[in-house]
């Protein structure tokens, strides 16, 4: 049966069988030449290898000398051709895995091997500007597709070789191409093997996104936060390795997942590093209340209007009590209404082209809150509330799904028990937050448990010069279970 | 990789919210029934109370190298389930009354007409819940819960300080030493999460004699903070007022917010969560280690919390629904008795049992060995 895989050296039967394992795919090419007397196969996928290249580095060379035999031609192609990776194949399998990424096989009639050449050269999208990271100032780049194209811009920035990349395949019918990216002397060798571990567990048929493998990394208890940050900047994915994560890049997606995670990098930015300390902490500050307000506002307008109006002053519960007085729903109601109407022009904003997606943001917003409260169905205050929060929550992208999420849950609990209800379920959301375990470090680190060295990039952005005297490895947080290292 | 120990200070963060929990019900200001000197007296000397009567608890688990139950166990052997069974009626009773305290109050002053039992019933849920979280997860929680409580304390001090009246604080009195002797007995009586620290202690990493050191001080100072707040402020009403401490906070006045009590109710709500789910874990784990091996195999360990949540929301419902229960209930837990049981008469009686046998020589050269 091994001896069935193995390439045999009969040019013929090599390609038959090469065709008969691809079970006769359409975009296989074979094209057979001959050069000195000598037949020789080129094996490719069509659109996947840059025929330029190969004209220029392989065939002209190739057709302008003698060559007595096969082995001959394989020996000067090792010692001469100027492509990627040049490797020795022997068996059908890896032949077809490699052809199907790009690269070209080279089967001689005569020879029991094949020489495959990495001669890429599909088309792909270009290097852009990120969209869910957008930046100020610092880097313009966001990852693309092309796995070598992203490890290529994280290289770009960590030129000493201190980052490691480990490749991986997952999937498998896929075979989808993975990289592992850290950096040996600050990454916990603990973490390393449980993310290994946790990779080779993956039994997925297909992994077409880095979405596919979050789940595997995760831990099992059911959370709202995700355990795992996702990253379209290489500049980011550097600085989260030198602390001693992992960032994991998938050949087809543009973005990295950087695990461990924690609670307090969703309210950083690359942004924030590039500005005055001062208004960086001014701007942390503000995401941190925005978030705040993103997931208690409507609901405790909702508890305080409803169950505890005496907390509010006189003038602004008159206003809201006029308000209300005209409209046929109560306060909790009223908020889901907006809310759920919110979320749908939310999410057909964001699927529609861009001019028809302006287009209902403006009719949305304009027309449809106006003429609501014009026609009393919704009061005025409501509309203000639920514009506050719906800003408040784009401030940290990151955390979009829990705070939507977790929003309802508030507004209808303020509506139904007021303070009570929303106090104790926010008390159970702080427990329930508090017991994730990232890979063995504490989601809620260096907050709770609290490490004082770290909070100089947590509530508060200290200078560069004070941050450059000592790098925090993740380890290193007080409460995590990984062993500790030495700082450098 | 996960771990189930916690760190000292957040030992000490857990337990200081705990005991905090009483600063809303009258338990803490008026023990003493004199608004002056003799309470803000009565505090340090019930903290030395506590640290006294619980030497003898320290001593066992120290000697031992054990936990209370697992020392009371191999101490006494099977006689030693006493132990952990006295533990978990007390501490079931304790929960019950946290319960019934915090639902009684909501359906009195925040919310006048509504069901006292949903209150409960919801809070035991969501405590049960928490619970199955873990402890990790409830003491990072107590320490964000902690600043929040710092911030509301203050937020009401501020309010409160321009009706703060020196006078108010009466000065000693001539029989004031019995006073301040009863008033800290009283208060050690009401002190149950000192017990709690000695039946947590196995599961903190390290410095566990500072921890309750700072435990104490830290309650200290609440209390005293506390305590003259409430009586420079309301004088004599603190002494007929049900809610001595609610009603600060709803005369505190800061900018255009008329009043804190929403704030500090919401504060409290989750202080008590916290409590609640600590009783019902430590409850869980107590009854855990002395649950025959055969209900064990069989998975029956499973019902145990369910058990004592239902339980405590019982204790709590009858409470609430006859008040001479209620106050039977408070009066008896009241008496410090049943922590004087367990912190200090048992854990005597485990020492002399576990000397006898010449168990803690044994241990003693096991380890050395």
């Amino acid at each position: 049966m091994e001896k069935e895989n193995r390439v045999t050296g009969d040019l013929s039967t090599d390609l038959v069988r090469l065709r008969e394992i691809s079970h006769n795919t359409a975009d296989l090419i074979t094209r057979p030449i001959t050069i000195c007397g000598i037949r020789l196969s080129f094996v490719m996928t069509e659109g996947m290898v840059d025929l330029n290249k190969l004209d220029q580095a392989l065939i002209r060379p190739l057709l302008s000398r003698n060559f007595e035999n096969g082995e001959e031609i394989f020996s000067w192609m090792e010692q001469t051709t100027v492509v990627g990776d040049v490797k020795d194949v022997f068996e059908y399998g890896q032949i077809l895995s490699l052809v199907m990424t790009g690269f070209l096989a080279i089967l001689v009639d005569g020879v029991p091997r094949s020489l495959v050449l990495g001669v890429q050269g599909y088309p792909y999208r270009s290097i852009s500007e990120p969209n869910s990271e957008v930046n100020e100032k610092g880097s313009r780049e966001s990852f693309t597709e092309p796995l070598k194209i992203n490890l290529t811009m994280v290289r770009r920035r960590m030129r000493s070789g201190s980052a490691c990349f480990e490749t991986f395949e997952v999937g498998s019918e896929s075979r989808t191409l993975g990289c592992m990216i850290y950096k040996p002397e600050a990454v916990s060798p603990e973490l390393l093997r449980e993310v290994r571990r946790r990779l080779n567990q993956i039994n997925l048929k297909v992994v077409l996104d880095t979405g596919y493998l979050q789940p595997f990394l995760e831990g099992k208890s059911f959370t709202l936060f995700s355990e795992v940050g996702m990253s379209e900047r290489p500049d980011t994915v550097c600085a989260k390795v030198l602390e001693g994560r992992i960032a994991i890049l998938l050949d087809g997606t543009p973005f990295a997942l950087i695990a461990p995670y924690l609670f307090s990098e969703n309210f950083q930015s690359f942004d924030d590093y590039c500005r005055k300390p001062y208004f960086a902490t001014f701007i942390r500050l503000l995401k941190y209340i925005s978030f705040f307000i993103s997931i208690f506002l409507p609901g405790a307008y909702v508890a305080i209007a409803t169950f505890h109006p005496a907390v509010l002053p006189h003038a602004l519960l008159f206003n809201i009590a006029s308000a209300e007085e005209t409209t046929p729903f109560p306060l909790v109601f009223e908020a889901l209404i907006i809310h759920f109407l919110y979320e749908i022009m939310r999410e057909a904003g964001l699927r529609l082209p861009r001019p028809v997606g302006h287009a209902v943001s403006i009719v949305g917003a304009l027309v449809i809150g106006d003429a609501a409260v014009t026609a009393g169905i919704i009061g005025a205050p409501m509309v203000m509330v639920v514009a506050l929060t719906a800003i408040s929550s784009f401030v940290v992208p990151s955390l979009y799904e829990p705070v939507m999420v977790l929003r309802f849950i508030f507004i209808i609990l303020g509506g139904t028990t007021g303070i009570y209800g929303m106090a104790l379920a926010g008390a159970l959301l702080l427990c329930s937050i508090c017991q994730i375990n990232s890979l063995g470090v504490p989601y809620t680190a260096p907050i709770s448990p609290f490490t004082l060295s770290a909070m100089r990039d947590i509530l508060f952005r200290a200078g560069w010069r004070r941050m450059a005297g000592k790098s925090i490895k993740i380890q290193n947080l007080w409460g995590s279970d990984l062993t500790r290292r030495k700082e450098k | 990789m996960k771990t189930a120990q916690i760190s000292g200070a957040q030992l000490v963060l857990l337990l200081f919210l705990c005991r905090s929990f009483n600063m809303l019900t009258a338990d803490m200001h008026n023990v003493t029934g004199h608004y002056g000197m003799e309470q803000l007296l009565a505090i340090p000397l019930s903290l030395l109370l506590q640290a006294l009567i619980a030497l003898p608890a320290f001593l066992l688990m120290k000697k031992s190298n054990r936990g209370m139950t697992e020392s009371a166990l191999w101490t006494a052997g099977k006689t030693g389930v006493i132990f952990p069974m006295i533990s978990c009626v007390y501490l079931v009773t304790v929960t019950g009354i946290t319960i019934f305290n915090l639902a009684s109050f909501l359906a009195n002053a925040i919310y006048p007409g509504s069901s006292a039992l949903f209150f409960a019933i919801a809070l035991t849920a969501a405590a049960m819940f928490a619970v199955y979280l873990g402890l990790e997860g409830l003491s990072r929680a107590a320490v964000i819960v902690f600043f929040f409580f710092l911030i509301s304390l203050f937020l009401t001090t501020v309010g409160v300080s321009e009706r703060i009246q020196l006078l108010n604080i009466r000065p000693l009195e001539q029989d004031s030493l019995s006073v301040i002797i009863e008033g800290a007995w009283k208060i050690f009586a009401r002190s149950s999460t000192v017990y709690l620290f000695v039946l947590l202690v196995p599961y903190v990493k390290e410095k566990k004699g500072k921890s309750f050191i700072w435990y104490l001080i830290a309650v200290g100072i609440m209390m005293e903070v506390v305590s003259f707040l409430v009586t420079a402020v309301l004088g004599e009403l603190g002494v007929t007022e049900a809610y001595p401490f609610f009603m600060l906070t709803t005369i505190a006045q800061i900018s255009i917010f008329q009043r804190m009590d929403a704030l500090h109710v919401s504060i409290w709500v989750m202080v008590c969560f916290l409590r609640v789910t600590l009783f019902l874990w430590v409850m869980s784990r107590q009854l855990h280690a002395v649950l025959p091996v055969r209900m064990r195999e069989n998975g029956r360990e499973r019902w145990i919390l369910p058990f004592l949540s239902i339980l405590s929301v019982i204790l709590a419902a009858i409470m609430l629904g006859n008040r001479k229960t209620a106050d039977f209930m408070l009066n008896s837990i009241s008496t410090g008795i049943a922590d004087l049981v367990l912190m200090a008469v048992l854990p005597s009686a485990f020492l002399l049992v576990g000397a006898l046998r010449g168990l803690f020589e044994h241990q003693k050269k096991e380890e050395s060995l």
